[in-house]
């Protein structure tokens, strides 16, 4: 085969990959969307559009510089800003890493979920593409990348991609406080139940589809290793949903869908990192170790209270942390406890960086223009509250609010699902 | 269908063994599931009923202190022993509160908030007629989760809303009804008041009971209330 033929071939592929992991974003949507009360799936939905717009405007003009620039001191790149002539291949690379950076924002979008605000959340997933995301990845992914050269492997981004966007998410949540009612006097969690479980199960299937293009892909060449990527990936995500069926039932829970679709998520992410360099037998091992992860995980937010919408943390960061590692106990070469500790190094530093950065990032944007809605919003939904319409219009009657001001005008009927300015929730009448 | 005396000994058995052992809003949920699904079955099975419940809203935290509690509670014969019916007329609803002696009447009527049902003969003729036919169906939501509830929600709500910006006929009258003074609100108290009390009254509510069965419980007020003659021009809805 000639190199021009192999180029075409790649081209080809990167550009498929990069296609699938762009519809990620559609699963991500609906997994969260459906997770989240009715009141706030549009809102949600909204989200998980423009995030990917902001992001790829960012990561075209900063991110990637900073991220596969040359690096001359190992921690950022400085070239290759606002690409606009490049080898051919290289828009390739480029629109792939573009989906992958658009992946770690949205990662955020479910975990704020229900109260974050609209613009407040655009602007910290604009930064995340544009300086965060691309800052950490440098560290791993560029040739010069200080991580990189002390040997850490994360092959598609168990830590480059997932657990960055969990730390966001911590962050965010850190920064916003737990949803109204979320957790009684006593500490105990309440249920919030989505409104669409078949949703949630949609967006999981889309997304165990595009984790084939999100791991395959990033060995950005159509070569032989790509079977066995995607063998393994499909193998860790289904050992993932069997090992979580096990410990529902040995923790005498209920088998619910969204534990199952979180509990596949988890086992995805988990091989992540090491789908290229471990052999099948292994990458069950790591789905099946992923589901208690989970568990750890989910268990760990609820007793600091920390109110994860959708369980984003417990899936990405938790079994971000765990695939990351486990490429040093079962990559193919043998367990390598040098390796291991290379492997948490990159995790710990990845917290480390991202989770203060982050953290400090909603702070200032919360100083600058709100990060919470108020509480009546919150009340009323964010659809309406932040969009002005509401994602199911022929049951509006089951909406508590009348969507219009209480003027004494008295509409009858709430008002029309579609507006072009945001509407007057509240018009105080003289006051005495 | 069993017997009202059965269906009101299985309410009680659910509701005492619950009460201390789940979360309230865990608690007000069993009662519920008690009523619309082991009603209608001639044996009632302790362990099925956890199944269900545990379907319905999630495992209970200590599920086995709980089957072990509603088993003691079957055996005993006695109805008032087991303790009094949540929602039967055991529980006898609070007394009556007297009408507002400080603020003027609007010319309006609501229902008291201990009255049995909204009944159609009220008519919503204002903005605080609608507000005040919301607080009482609310009070009576409550008073059907839980004989206290009520008092709490009036002391929760009148603290909440020291913390807020009320006008000053909005304080005086949301005060008095805190202190079941005031069951009519003149048309002194603002739209904004009103708005506001309410919110607080969700706010207060979310946090006791949760989210999800706040919104149901505000839900069914508000379509109880948008029932009422009158409240086409006043829709309750638009306070919210």
């Amino acid at each position: 085969m000639t190199p021009e033929v192999q180029v075409m071939l790649n081209t080809l592929w990167v550009v498929t990959a990069a296609i699938l992991v762009f519809f990620m974003q559609a699963g991500f949507a609906l997994v969260e969307s459906g997770i989240v009360r009715a009141k706030n799936a549009i809102n949600v939905i909204m989200k998980n559009y423009c995030d990917m717009c902001v992001g790829a405007l960012g990561f075209w003009a900063v991110g990637y510089g900073l991220m596969f620039g040359v690096s001359s001191s190992g921690w950022y790149g400085t070239t290759k800003f606002a690409v606009n002539n490049a080898e051919p291949f290289e828009f390739s690379l480029l629109f792939f890493q573009m989906m992958f950076a658009a992946t770690a924002a949205t990662i955020v979008s479910g975990a704020l979920a229900e109260r974050i605000r609209f613009n407040a959340y655009l602007v910290g997933s604009f930064l995340i593409t544009t300086l965060i995301y691309p800052v950490f990845g440098s560290w791993a992914w560029n040739d010069n990348g200080w991580l990189k050269q002390l040997g850490f492997i994360d092959f598609a981004g168990s830590t480059v991609v997932h657990m960055v966007g969990a730390c966001c998410a911590l962050a965010g949540l850190a920064a916003l406080g737990p949803r109204t009612g979320r957790y009684a006097k006593d500490g105990t969690p309440r249920p919030i139940p989505g409104h669409n479980l078949p949703f949630v199960a949609l967006g999981g299937f889309i997304l165990w589809l595009g984790w084939f293009g999100f791991n395959a892909g990033s060995t950005t060449s159509a070569d032989l290793s790509i079977g066995k990527i995607a063998l393994n990936t499909h193998i860790a995500g289904a050992a993932a949903v069997v090992s979580t069926i096990t410990l529902c039932g040995l923790l005498g829970r209920p088998v619910l869908l969204t534990t199952i679709v979180n509990g596949s998520l988890a086992g995805l992410v988990a091989i992540t990192a090491g789908c290229a360099f471990v052999t099948p037998g292994s990458a069950i091992l790591i789905g099946l170790i992923a589901a208690p992860i989970m568990f750890i995980g989910e268990a760990f937010l609820d007793a600091f209270k920390i109110d994860d919408a959708v369980g984003a943390i417990p899936v990405h960061g938790f079994c971000g942390v765990w695939g990351t590692f486990a490429v040093g106990i079962f990559k193919e070469s043998g367990t390598d406890v040098r390796q291991m500790c290379i492997q948490l190094l990159g995790s710990a530093a990845a917290f480390a960086f991202v989770f203060p950065t982050a953290y400090v990032m909603y702070r200032i944007i919360g100083s600058w223009m709100q990060l919470r809605v108020s509480s009546i919003d919150e009340q009323r939904g964010l659809d309406f509250a932040e969009h002005g319409e509401v994602g199911y219009p022929e049951f509006q009657e089951g909406l508590l609010h009348g969507g219009t001001a209480s003027t004494g005008a008295a509409p009858t009927v709430p008002r029309p699902a579609v507006t072009t300015t945001r509407p007057v929730v509240t018009a105080p009448v003289g006051r005495n | 269908m069993v017997t009202p005396q059965e269906a009101s000994r299985r309410r009680r058995i659910v509701y005492h063994a619950a009460l201390n052992r789940l979360p309230s809003d865990m608690v007000s949920a069993a009662v519920r599931l008690c009523d619309r699904e082991f009603q209608a079955l001639p044996v009632f099975s302790v362990q099925k009923f956890l199944s269900r419940l545990t379907e319905a809203v999630g495992p209970p935290p200590k599920p086995g202190e709980l089957f072990a509690a509603m088993n003691r509670l079957r055996v005993v014969t006695d109805l008032e022993e087991i303790g009094p019916d949540p929602v039967g007329p055991t529980t006898p609803a609070k007394s009556q509160p007297a009408p507002a002696s400080t603020p003027a009447p609007a010319p309006m009527r609501t229902r008291p908030p201990s009255s049995p049902s909204l009944s159609l003969d009220v008519h919503i003729d204002s903005w605080p007629a609608a507000f005040g036919a919301l607080l009482a169906g609310l009070l009576l939501e409550l008073q059907r989760l839980g004989p206290d509830l009520p008092a709490a929600a009036r002391e929760g709500v009148a603290l909440r809303l020291q913390k807020v910006d009320l006008g000053p006929h909005g304080y005086a009258e949301m005060n008095a009804w805190a202190d079941e003074k005031l069951t009519v609100f003149t048309t002194k108290i603002t739209m904004a008041d009103m708005h506001t009390a309410l919110h607080e009254f969700y706010v207060w509510l979310c946090e006791e009971l949760g989210p999800i069965e706040t919104d149901r419980l505000f839900g069914a007020v508000i379509r109880d209330v948008s029932a009422l003659p009158g409240a086409v021009q006043f829709p309750p809805r638009n306070l919210m």
